[in-house]
């Protein structure tokens, strides 16, 4: 089907784009030699990772390079991971492939990613589907300042109260680290207000707009139960909007991880990321934006192939 | 029968129900709404506080005061001072650095919600008026700079460039244009068709006036209710970055700052981190509240209802 | 599932649907609307009763009120509405889905908004009676097959996997019309079901339904502004005015012989190719304004027979004629006087 095809590309394209701009934005502003090895690096070990790296090579030499290497899956070597001080021994030895260490902190992201998902997605869903079909009832109100208060919170600041709740005062998490029930549960319920707020909002904003339809009641005039009427009937049309929404969120939650990460000293890709930062260590911050982009990308896609499912309009073309 | 030939008399019209509503009956009708009342005061509350932190503020935002450091909130100093909301490890009152603080938290919010609106609704109306090449090539740029990690692309921009006031603003303008550009486009496609825009076009104006002139008092409303979000939505932003290192740096103060800094001290001295973020969470709710009851006041028929519930519908004969 | 016979209140010898004084009240800004002002109408099985009136007569919503089909904070609902003896009034919601669709079943105004877009059309059709009968979908297939056969779709078998987008305005009527008959019910009551027709297909759909009440001994109930529809279709006509019934009768004498103004400006403000293309008759004045009706008869002020009684007494259907009723208090001076020329 060419219309897959297209956005496949598309994507790819545009995954290339973000690492070409990373890639450039790294080699051209600053010295691309410190980026790499810190502030605190002697100028002959400068000197040296310009040979060893091939940052005194034209641009756009470095530039191709770098993308065959991509093609084969090698998107370059940290030399600053796992030290703290610039080592003085041969630069060569030392550096790890990034795409290594990168893919090996990726699970425990997709863990605390994916609790969290597994919290919020069903639980905004319900939220808003029940305060849809009782508008202006309690559960409404409630729904309605839940989700506020969900959007407008800051996370990483939540993460802070949730420990100062239960693990200063009252002792019954760990304030950090990684595990499982125990360790998980701070930083996913910290990781899952948000997209809780947002998919309540929109699952609630555009079921009672599909409520308002006239399908509905010819489902209430036929003898439907009404939980089926909002369940099957009404939250298949709604779909659309509120896939897109989880999708959006699924990737707002990949970023945000970064910061819970570091509050819960989670060993995942956001973590990694923001020691990399500290540390100046320029290849791994590429790869991991780059890792992060091509996972934003991918949901985006899935996103955009469910809609075949929820709006068969679009595949079949409208009318005969 | 009616004789058409006649202008028809006022009593052969039908009495439809013609309500004149003044400033009067909008203002008791905020106050009966609570939660906009309490939005609206509370935004309003902290522009004063920004602006005449100054004057406002109870004691100095800098300087050492190693006497009355790590207070707790509400507690009365060495020098019988109070301090409502408690001090740091320097001695310094919260409550003082959260108004001076928040001068620096809103106004890169307003700034970048303000330049990327500017962007952004330009190039959107542009794109979706004109049409053809310049929308494919502007809409292509939104679809993928919004598709990407915007906080993933902040860090690493300010991490190149360096942190700090300008440059956070910088990078709030570039990713954040496309939102705006993207609601302009669909409003200038609507805009487009419409009847006073095509008796524009036949009147021989010109599409930048037409655009300027025309289409964006129109498009207005939506456009405001979107800004007032961003602002919430950079305002947290911020945090974020700040609290990372890589947004508003020291000596400056922001309240993203300001939660780092108090996490060292997050088991003595929780209020230095629960404040700021109070702070913001409230800035942020008072923002979201304030961008719904607008969206509920430029429709009509929402506005009708929202008014009728609070205020006495006056008729007229 | 529960049977319909099993209900409390069954009874075979009741009629099949009796209205008994049915209110409907909105609560509104501006006070209470009387949206169905105390309306009584009976209908037997096999009978086609049509109810006639113009936008805002209450022709709808008396309608939706029957089935419980308005949502009760902000309608009010009062009277009583009996099917086979079933009260429907603040039924409980058990009695309420019992009775729709195997009782009493309803198909609406404009069909392809009526049915859900992205399901498909023999999944809606078949939907309640896999529900009620514990079918499973490959039964329910073979019976919504069956129902669009009935109902004269084409090529059944292959477009019963179809979505609603794929059909014409006449067919989903037919479509819908195949769904209300799942579950055999005893009364169908289509509100203006070809009102976003072609004149055509109206044809071909009133027919349909005709055929379908004779063949099923289906009782039909017909809401329509159209009064060459009920002139055709209806045993019994009903003509609604501003929430309230202002004539009833067998169609052929009420059409013949109105004996209520609003029925007779109606009928002449109808277009009459057979004569010489006359004026055409208007109603003067303006459609009621529901808040603030005119005290006495609501009709006074367009009625070129108002006379100084129509002001103090609100009219009440009475009793005017053989199976006839009429809510005009002044019947006698203008209708049935043997010299009235109308």
């Amino acid at each position: 089907m060419p219309y897959t095809l297209r956005r496949i590309l598309n994507s790819i394209l545009l995954l290339l784009v973000t690492i070409s701009f990373v890639f450039f934005a790294g080699r051209m502003i600053g010295d691309p030699a410190l980026n790499m090895l810190g502030p605190g690096a002697t100028p002959a070990a400068l000197e040296k990772l310009r040979v060893v790296a091939g940052l005194n090579d034209p641009l756009w030499q470095q530039y191709l390079h770098y993308i065959g290497r991509l093609l084969t899956g090698d998107l370059g070597v940290s030399y600053r991971f796992g030290f703290s001080v610039i080592p003085a021994i041969d630069l060569k030895e030392l550096g790890q492939p990034v795409i290594n260490i990168v893919l090996e902190r990726l699970p425990a992201t997709f863990f605390l990613a994916g609790s969290a998902l597994v919290v919020a997605v069903p639980l905004g869903i319900f939220m808003g589907v029940t305060a849809a079909a009782h508008p202006r009832s309690i559960a409404d109100r409630i729904v309605t300042a839940l989700s506020l208060a969900g959007v407008s919170v800051v996370q990483f600041w939540l993460g802070l109260m949730l420990i100062v709740l239960f693990s200063v005062q009252l002792g019954w998490l760990p304030t950090g680290g990684y595990g499982g029930f125990q360790h998980v549960i701070l930083p996913a319920l910290t990781l899952a207000a948000r997209p809780i707020g947002r998919i309540a909002q929109v699952t609630r904003s555009t079921m009672m707009d599909e409520l308002a339809k006239p399908y509905i009641i010819t489902a209430q005039a036929k003898g439907v139960q009404n939980h089926r009427i909002v369940y099957h009937h009404a939250l298949k049309n709604a779909a659309i909007p509120i896939v897109t929404m989880i999708g959006d969120e699924t990737s707002a939650l990949l970023t945000g991880a970064i910061l819970v990460e570091k509050i819960f000293a989670w060993p995942g890709v956001g973590l990694l990321i923001i020691d990399s930062l500290s540390r100046s260590d320029l290849p791994l911050i590429q790869a991991s934006i780059a890792v992060v982009a091509a996972l934003v990308i991918i949901v985006n896609l899935l996103v955009d192939f469910s809609y075949r499912y929820f709006k068969p309009e679009i595949i079949l073309g409208r009318g005969r | 029968m009616v004789d058409l030939s006649k202008p028809l008399s006022p009593t052969d019209v039908d009495e439809s129900r013609q309500v004149q509503l003044g400033w009067n009956d909008y203002m008791r009708a905020i106050l009966q709404d609570y939660i906009t009342f309490f939005a609206l005061s509370f935004v309003l509350l902290l522009i004063v506080f920004t602006l005449g932190a100054d004057f406002l503020a109870p004691h100095e935002p800098t300087g050492l005061n190693l006497r009355d450091r790590m207070l707790p909130p509400g507690s009365i100093g060495r020098g019988g001072d109070f301090y409502l909301l408690g001090t740091d490890e320097l001695g310094r009152d919260l409550f003082t650095r959260l108004i001076y603080g928040a001068r620096v938290s809103v106004s890169v919010g307003v700034l970048g919600a303000v330049l990327s609106a500017i962007v952004g609704v330009t190039a959107g109306l542009m794109a979706g008026y004109h049409g053809g090449l310049l929308e494919d090539i502007v809409m292509r740029l939104v679809d993928g700079m919004l598709s990407l990690p915007s906080l993933l692309v902040a860090l690493f921009v300010l991490f190149i460039l360096g942190g700090g006031f300008g440059n956070l603003v910088l990078v709030f303008l570039v990713l954040h244009w496309m939102v705006f550009a993207r609601m302009a486009r669909g409003l200038a496609l609507d805009a487009r068709n419409s009847a006073y825009v095509q008796a524009a076009v036949s009147q021989g104006c010109k599409s930048g006036r037409i655009i300027l002139r025309h289409i964006l008092p129109n498009v207005m409303a939506p456009i405001l209710v979107l800004f007032t979000l961003e602002i919430a939505v950079l305002i947290l932003s911020e945090a974020s970055l700040s609290f990372l290192g890589f947004g508003v740096q020291p000596p400056d103060a922001s309240w993203g700052l300001m939660i780092s800094g108090g996490r060292e001290h997050i088991r003595s001295a929780w209020w230095l981190v629960a404040f700021p973020g109070l702070a913001i969470f409230f800035t942020a709710l008072s923002l979201n509240l304030l961008a719904n009851w607008a969206r509920a006041i430029t429709d009509p028929v929402q506005r009708w209802r929202w008014l009728a519930k609070r205020t006495k519908f006056r008729k007229s004969k | 599932m529960i049977n319909i016979n099993d209900l409390p209140g069954y009874d075979d010898a009741a009629p099949l649907l009796e209205v008994d004084n049915l209110c409907v009240t909105f609560e509104s800004f501006e006070g209470e609307v009387a949206a169905v002002d105390g309306v009584s109408f009976t209908v037997n099985p096999g009978e086609t009763l049509c109810i006639v009136g113009e936008s805002g007569s209450g022709k709808s919503a008396s309608q939706m009120a029957i089935l419980g089909l308005l949502s009760t904070p902000p309608a009010m609902i009062s009277g009583s509405v009996r099917f086979c003896g079933i009260e429907l009034v603040h039924a409980p919601q058990s009695t309420l889905f019992t009775v729709r669709g195997s009782g009493v079943s309803m198909i609406f105004q404009d069909a392809i908004t009526s049915l859900n877009p992205s399901l498909k059309v023999g999944f809606q059709i078949a939907e309640v009676f896999c529900a009620r009968t514990g079918s499973d979908r490959a039964n329910g297939r073979k019976y919504a097959i069956e129902l669009m056969e009935r109902v004269a779709i084409p090529d059944a078998s292959h477009r019963v996997d179809d979505y609603p987008f794929q059909f014409s305005g006449g067919m989903c009527q037919r479509i819908m019309i195949a769904m209300a008959l799942a579950l055999n019910p005893k009364i169908l009551i289509a509100d203006e079901p070809t009102t976003a027709l072609d004149v055509t297909v109206q044809r071909q759909v009133m027919e349909l339904l005709k055929s379908l009440s004779k063949n099923a001994d289906l009782a039909l109930v017909l809401i329509t502004h159209d009064l060459g529809v009920a002139a055709e279709q209806a045993d019994k006509v009903m003509v609604m005015y501003a929430g309230r019934t202002v004539e009833t009768g067998l169609t052929d004498a009420v059409f013949a012989k109105p004996y209520h103004p609003y029925t007779q400006a109606l009928l002449s403000s109808m277009p009459d190719v057979t004569n010489n293309f006359n004026r055409l008759g208007i109603i003067n004045g303006s459609p009621p304004v529901l808040t603030k009706l005119p005290e006495g008869c609501s009709f006074r002020p367009r009625c070129q027979f108002a006379a100084p009684m129509c002001r103090l007494n609100r009219p009440q259907l009475f009793v005017s004629g053989p199976s006839r009723a009429s809510a005009c208090l002044r019947v006698n001076d203008i209708f049935k006087k043997k010299s009235s020329n109308v």
